[in-house]
This record gives C-alpha cells, sequence and structure tokens, in this order.
C-alpha cells in the first residue's frame, strides 16, 4: 500500500473547534476533515474519494489575535437599525472578535487513498498547485516542504518505537485499545494520557426536507498526546522512512 | 449508553466548566459520581430534586456574598449589644442600626427580586408590613440618649422578627436563591428559564426543575431510534435542533438571523437535553467574585480539571473573607499547588478563561510563563497591597502586573506610567520605589523567560537604582532637588521613545552639574535596548524622591 506523506509548515494558523463561534479556538493539529478538504480542494475532487489520514507535529505557542467579524443572514434585507454596512440592498453585521493561533506549525501527514491509482494525481497536485495552499482558514498558508511516495507496511517491531522531534499526534482510539501504541502516562496514573477528542473526518449530506441538508459528520475518536510508544512484539503500520502512521 | 446512567465526556472549555459545575452540583449533594479518565458518569436518579441541589450548591457556596447574608448577619451585632442589656450601646452603635436599617433592609427588602418570592415563602409573617414598621430612630438635640433606649429596644424586636423570617428554611431557599440567581448564575446564561424576564412560572425551582432537568429525565427515557437529528456536542441522537447556544453568555449566535455562521446557512448547531443541562451549570464551574470569573482549562484528564478549579474556588472564596478581591492571586496558588502536586507533569498550554465585563477573556500559559511567574512569588506578593488612582478608579498594581505577564507584554510601559504617576501625582500613587524595583525583577525574569535576553543580571537594577539615589544626594547637598522633577521627565522621555542620545546628554548633563564622573553602569545601558530600558528605569526610580512626604507621596 502506498501512502503520500508530505511535511508542512504554516506560520499562523487556526484549525476551528466546530463548536467556538465568538471565539474561535483551534487544535492543536488540524483535524482530519480539514486535511481532507485542503487534498479535495487542490486536486479539484468534486466528490469524496475515500482515504485514510495520519497527522502528526507541532507547533511553538499559542496566541490570540483579533480579527473582523461578518455576520449576516442569507438574503436579509438591509436594515439601518441593525446593519452596519450596506451590500446592494442586503444588510451584514460587522464587529470584532478574537481567534487564537498557533504558531510555527510542523505537520508530518500521511495521505493513503483507498484508489491507489490517484497516488500520482494527488502527489502532482501537491507538488504543482493549481491554487495556493491552505490549511485551516482560507487565509492560513501551508508552505509544502515536502512530498514524498512512501510505502506503508505492517511490521512486528523488534523494538519499542516512539515520535521523534517532538512531535504530538492524534492516535485513533482503536489502537490504545488494541495494545499497539502505549501512552507514557505520568508516573502509573494511566489518567493523565493526553486529550481526548472527537474529530470529523467526512460527511455525508442530509436532505431533511424543507430546504434543510445537513451535513452528517463521521466523527473519529482521538487521543491527542506527545508520549506516544508503540510497543515491541506488535504489528504496526509503517512507512519506509520508519515512521508510525497513525491512518484513520 | 445504559439507561439509569449517563455518561458524559470532557470537549471544549465551556462546556467543560459545565462539566466541572455538574460535579460540584452533585459531590456537594453527596451523590455518587464517577470518574474515568476523559469521562464521568452518574445515576439517572441524581437527577431528581436537582433543581434544590443545583440552588443549594450556589447558596452554601456563595452565602456570605449574598444580601440576604448581610441581613442576617446583623443578628450577632444585636446579641453582642443585648448580652450586656445595652450598657455598651453609644452613638456609634446607633449609627450602625441605622446604617443597617437605612442601606441593608430598607434597600433590600423593597426590591423587585425579594417581592417576587414574598410570594413563593409559605409563612404568615407580613414581610411587607414589618418592613413598613421599621425606621431609624434618630437622637433629638434636647434628648437623652436614656429616652430612646426604649424605642430602640422595640425596633430591634421588630428587626429581630424579620431576621428571623429571613432565617427560616424556605426563606432562606427562595431569598438567597434569587440574589444567586442574579448574583452568580447569570453570569454564565441569561435569557430562558428563570432568567427570562417574562418566565411565566414564578417559582424558580419549579421553573428549572420544567427547563433543564424534566427534558433530560424525559429524553433518556424514551427509544432514540427514530430521531432523525444528532447533537451537535456529544452526537447523541436528537428530535428536533431546538436547543440552540444563545443562552449562554458570549458564546452562541442568533441562529435565525445570523446564519452565516454555519455551513450553508443551515442551522445544525443544536444540543440534546443533557448537554443543555451541563451548560446550565457552568456558572457553578467557573469561579466567579461579583462579576468577574475564572476557569482553568486544564483538559488532560476530568480529574486535574476537577481539582485545580476546586482549588481556585476555595482560594478565592478564602481571599475574599480578608476583603480581597485578587482573583489572579487565587489561581496563583493553585496553580502552584497542582505543580508542586505534580512535579512530574507537565502543566502547561493550559488555557486560563477570565470572565469580566461581560466578556470571555482568554489567556494561554505556557510552561515558560508559569516558570517565571513562580520563580517570581516573592516579588510578585510585594505587590499584592499596592496600587494607583487613575480617573477615579483604584488599580491594583498586582493584578495589573499579571495580566499583563499573562498577556505576553513587558512591564516598561507600566513602570514608566507608574514612575510618571509618582512624580506628577504623587497623592495617587499608593506604591514605594521599592515596588518599583521588585517589578523590574520580574520583569527580567519575563524577559529572560521569552527568550530576549540572556545576560541581564539582578545587580544591574540594583546598581543603576543606587547611582540614581546617589546623585540625588548630590543635588540635595547642593539645594537643587527643584531641578531633579525636569530630569525625570527628560530621562523617562529618552527611555520612552529609546532614544539613547537623548537619555545620555541629560545624564552627561547632570554628573557635569555634580563635578563627577559618570558610573560605569551607563555603558552596560548601551549595549542593549533592553539593558537600556533596564538600566534607565531603575535609575531614575533610585532617583525620584522616596521621603518626599509633604506631597502626601508614598503611603
Amino acid at each position: 500500500m502506498k501512502a503520500i506523506r508530505i511535511k508542512l509548515y504554516q506560520n499562523m494558523v487556526n484549525y476551528k473547534i466546530p463548536s467556538s463561534f465568538q471565539l474561535k479556538e483551534t487544535y492543536p493539529l488540524p483535524p482530519y476533515s480539514t486535511v481532507i478538504g485542503m487534498v479535495h480542494n487542490l486536486c479539484g475532487y468534486k466528490e469524496y474519494q475515500e482515504m485514510k489520514i495520519s497527522i502528526q507535529g507541532k507547533y511553538h505557542s499559542k496566541v490570540n489575535d483579533l480579527y473582523t467579524r461578518y455576520e449576516f443572514k442569507n438574503g436579509m434585507e438591509f436594515d439601518k437599525g441593525r446593519h452596519q454596512l450596506q451590500a446592494d440592498k442586503f444588510g451584514i453585521c460587522r464587529g470584532i472578535s478574537t481567534v487564537e493561533l498557533l504558531t510555527d506549525v510542523e505537520l508530518l501527514i500521511h495521505i493513503i487513498p483507498e484508489n491507489q491509482d490517484l497516488i500520482e494525481e494527488i502527489k502532482n497536485s501537491l507538488d504543482f498547485p493549481k491554487i495556493f495552499p491552505a490549511l485551516g482558514r482560507w487565509e492560513d498558508l501551508a508552505v509544502i516542504g515536502e512530498v514524498k511516495i512512501v510505502e506503508i507496511f505492517e511490521e512486528e517491531l523488534e523494538e519499542d518505537l516512539s515520535l521523534g522531534d517532538n512531535y504530538s499526534v492524534y492516535i485513533p482510539l482503536k489502537m490504545i485499545k488494541d495494545g499497539k501504541i502505549m501512552l507514557l502516562g505520568n508516573g502509573n496514573k494511566t489518567s493523565n494520557q493526553g486529550t481526548r477528542y472527537k474529530l470529523n473526518k467526512n460527511y455525508k449530506k442530509k436532505d431533511y426536507g424543507r430546504n434543510r441538508v445537513i451535513r452528517k459528520w463521521n466523527k473519529v475518536e482521538v487521543v491527542y498526546s506527545s508520549r506516544v510508544l508503540a510497543v515491541e512484539n506488535e504489528k504496526i503500520l509503517l512507512d519506509s522512512d520508519k515512521k508510525i502512521v497513525f491512518a484513520v | 449508553m445504559e439507561d439509569n446512567k449517563i455518561k458524559i465526556e470532557l470537549s471544549d472549555w465551556l462546556y467543560n466548566a459545565g462539566v466541572v459545575g455538574l460535579y460540584n452540583i452533585l459531590e456537594h449533594n453527596g451523590d455518587k459520581v464517577q470518574i474515568k479518565d476523559n469521562f464521568l458518569e452518574f445515576e439517572i436518579n441524581s437527577l431528581e430534586n436537582f433543581e434544590e441541589k443545583y440552588f443549594k450548591y450556589f447558596i452554601e457556596k456563595y452565602e456570605k456574598f449574598t444580601s440576604w447574608y448581610k441581613i442576617i448577619s446583623f443578628q450577632n451585632k444585636i446579641e453582642y449589644w443585648e448580652e450586656d442589656g445595652f450598657q455598651n450601646f453609644n452613638e456609634k452603635s446607633l449609627e450602625e442600626l441605622n446604617s443597617y436599617i437605612r442601606d441593608v433592609l430598607k434597600k433590600y427588602l423593597k426590591s423587585n427580586s425579594y417581592i417576587a418570592a414574598y410570594d413563593l415563602i409559605n409563612n404568615d409573617f407580613d414581610i411587607k408590613l414589618a418592613e413598613k414598621e421599621i425606621s431609624t430612630i434618630n437622637l433629638k438635640k434636647n434628648q437623652e440618649f436614656q429616652d430612646i433606649l426604649n424605642n430602640i429596644k422595640l425596633m430591634i424586636e421588630k428587626i429581630i422578627k424579620i431576621i428571623n423570617y429571613f432565617k427560616e428554611d424556605e426563606s432562606k431557599k427562595y431569598l438567597a436563591g434569587k440574589n444567586v440567581m442574579y448574583n452568580i448564575i447569570k453570569n454564565g446564561w441569561n435569557g430562558v428559564c428563570f432568567l427570562n424576564a417574562r418566565t411565566k412560572e414564578k417559582d424558580m425551582y419549579i421553573d428549572y426543575k420544567k427547563y433543564f432537568v424534566d427534558s433530560t429525565i424525559e429524553y433518556n427515557k424514551v427509544k432514540k431510534d427514530k430521531f432523525k437529528y444528532n447533537c451537535f456536542l456529544c452526537d447523541r441522537e436528537m428530535k428536533d435542533l431546538n436547543n440552540d447556544l444563545s443562552f449562554l453568555n458570549a458564546t452562541g449566535f442568533d441562529t435565525k438571523r445570523k446564519s452565516s455562521h454555519v455551513w450553508n446557512f443551515t442551522n445544525d448547531v443544536a444540543v440534546c437535553p443533557i448537554c443543555k443541562l451541563i451548560y446550565s451549570c457552568v456558572p457553578a464551574g467557573i469561579n466567579y467574585v461579583y462579576s468577574k470569573g475564572i476557569f482553568i482549562n486544564d483538559n488532560s484528564n476530568i480529574d486535574s480539571l476537577i481539582n485545580i478549579n476546586q482549588k481556585v474556588r476555595d482560594e478565592i472564596l478564602k481571599e475574599h473573607e480578608t476583603n480581597n478581591s485578587l482573583t489572579y492571586r487565587a489561581m496563583i496558588i493553585a496553580l502552584e499547588e497542582e505543580i508542586n502536586d505534580k512535579v512530574k507533569y507537565e502543566l502547561s498550554d493550559i488555557q486560563l478563561v477570565r470572565y469580566d465585563e461581560e466578556k470571555y477573556r482568554f489567556n494561554i500559559l505556557s510552561k515558560k510563563l508559569l516558570e517565571v511567574l513562580r520563580s517570581s512569588r516573592d516579588d510578585l506578593n510585594k505587590l499584592i497591597k499596592t496600587g494607583f488612582n487613575e480617573i477615579n478608579t483604584y488599580f491594583n498594581i498586582y493584578e495589573e502586573v499579571l495580566k499583563k505577564i499573562m498577556n505576553g507584554e513587558n512591564l516598561f510601559l507600566f513602570i514608566h506610567k507608574l514612575l510618571s504617576l509618582k512624580l506628577s501625582k504623587p497623592v495617587d500613587a499608593h506604591y514605594k520605589m521599592s515596588h518599583l524595583k521588585s517589578m523590574m525583577y520580574i520583569n527580567i525574569k519575563f524577559l529572560k523567560g521569552v527568550g530576549f535576553v540572556e545576560n541581564i543580571e539582578k545587580d544591574i537594577i540594583d546598581s543603576a537604582n543606587k547611582q540614581g539615589y546617589f546623585l540625588r544626594t548630590e543635588y540635595e547637598n547642593r539645594n537643587s532637588e527643584n531641578k531633579i522633577g525636569g530630569i525625570c521627565y527628560r530621562l523617562l522621555n529618552g527611555l520612552k521613545t529609546n532614544n539613547k542620545d537623548m537619555f545620555m546628554d541629560v545624564i552627561m548633563n547632570c554628573y557635569l552639574y555634580i563635578g563627577k564622573t559618570v558610573p560605569k553602569i551607563f555603558i552596560e545601558a548601551l549595549k542593549s535596548d533592553e539593558n537600556f530600558k533596564t538600566i534607565g528605569y531603575a535609575f531614575v526610580s533610585g532617583l525620584i524622591n522616596e521621603k518626599d512626604k509633604n506631597n502626601g507621596g508614598s503611603k
């Protein structure tokens, strides 16, 4: 099985937590849906291509920044008492709000398309992107460092393997439950393991009638942690450079 | 999911605050709550009478902040007077009694929230009438104290009746309940249920039960196979999308009028009744002092999340009894304990949420900042009782310094401001130059912490400070201390604009005047901007007079 591995860097970025509307909070690493979205956008796919993703990386620190917030309703007419901006006959509210930003993000992402014929195409679109690559918000430019096709195989580990470079990772809960991945807790307390998230991966549109189409998300339970250990004698997914792949 | 248990997982910070709140409420009432890793679990039975538990928690935790407590606590005073048959009752006591009647009883008993609560209390005592019967007692010109003593005793009897009425269980339940409703709960959410101004149900307990609790219990009972929607937060199945988040302060958005927040303008931000119940517990999770609040979102696991916030709460309430509303201090103490508890534990990158002026503000504490705070503890503590007035407002320096550090700002600008204030309006400056020195020490640690400077040492502050002082004495010996103010202004201007030439010009001038060599320390100052500012401010703070009490400066 082949995968495309990308290394990318971002200066200031927000991977929005869906439930944060006023202050836009960020995940510590981009969620699967964000990465999938970037790939689809760069390749120009209009339909979802089934793919597995593994995300690891690190950031330097977090800062808060102000941004201009525009709020409106589709087709709502301008009302001088309520709206600050007039766009033709429509009205928009403008104000400020805060956004949480990660600084100096470094990511290592594996993309494993189910249809392996797409490998070259995806690599090509990442090497020569048609538009500027962005991950997170539209303005969060991604500087793609390395794009490499790697072979992915299951290997029985001869010795314990851990993450390098101070990286953190989203570990699918299943890998932990199967005992393939251990989290180095603090002392013997098993609870100090990391932060659990339910991340969006992909969605299907669902029509509820009366013009109501909602995205129904396929969510993945993961643990975000930096203290990761792949246990010896367990079969685990690795790429050709012996990087652990946490594909989901 | 089992039907007789509810399992709740952690999520974003506000939800976590709700989870902590729910835990606090249940735990306070002795219900069993199980904590595992990232979720807590409790029996659905715990929700019986949850409305009582909900209010009980707030009333008991925040009792001393309520106006209800102000009213009943006067009993101690009365007992003290009665003990020796009013022998020690003097004019001062009379004034105390009068101000109690005027500023407490008369004021609160007639307040709308109390009047609304009286109807709910099942008691024959006519409190409205009792309120009318009390009035202040004044000593008239030709009257002796003994003449009015009987009046006073009669009045006190009436007051005792009112206090007794207030002390009844049911009165406390509703009156103190109203207090916490408007003082505490309102900080978390607003506009629905009993905080909806047009609510039909007058009894807030029943209102809460109907709005939050019953729907949860009901939801837990029904089969959810046919539900089409999913909860935005916990993914549980839901019947409709009617529960939005706009009742939470500064969180949700108007789903009807501002749909640009959601994908394709179709609102899918709706929560299940369980999540809504949890959100209603947010005020029990965030720690409030009046309208300020603090919550530490240490969400690596539920245990530490609950622990650290309980510590903050205890510290805040304790601090407050000594009449000191330093919310940050409580947080620092709690954080320190937490760090000491788990040395191995990486307590970093935790989100600190402040609620202030009806807005949430966020800080993220990095490990380095925590270290700075920890190692500056002694210097910080020196600042606790210092402050300054500006435009009729009192600012506490301790709080301001912490705010700045946690925002990642250095203190130069603040030090500058305090120095200028000391020069221009010493009456408003309730601090000494030594406090500014402490701030400079903190600032150095901060600059080092964020990686700005490597080689600044503490002693440059001391020696620059001393040089300032020496220069001052020289000026005083020549009876020219009037010139110092002007010199300081010019030096400060140089410092603020980072203008080393201007600064050094003034320095040279001064040393020419006193006929001495310029101290070596100023060479150090020319090495970097940080050195320049540190040394410069330390020098100026030595130069500004400390002893000048005529101006009412240092306290």
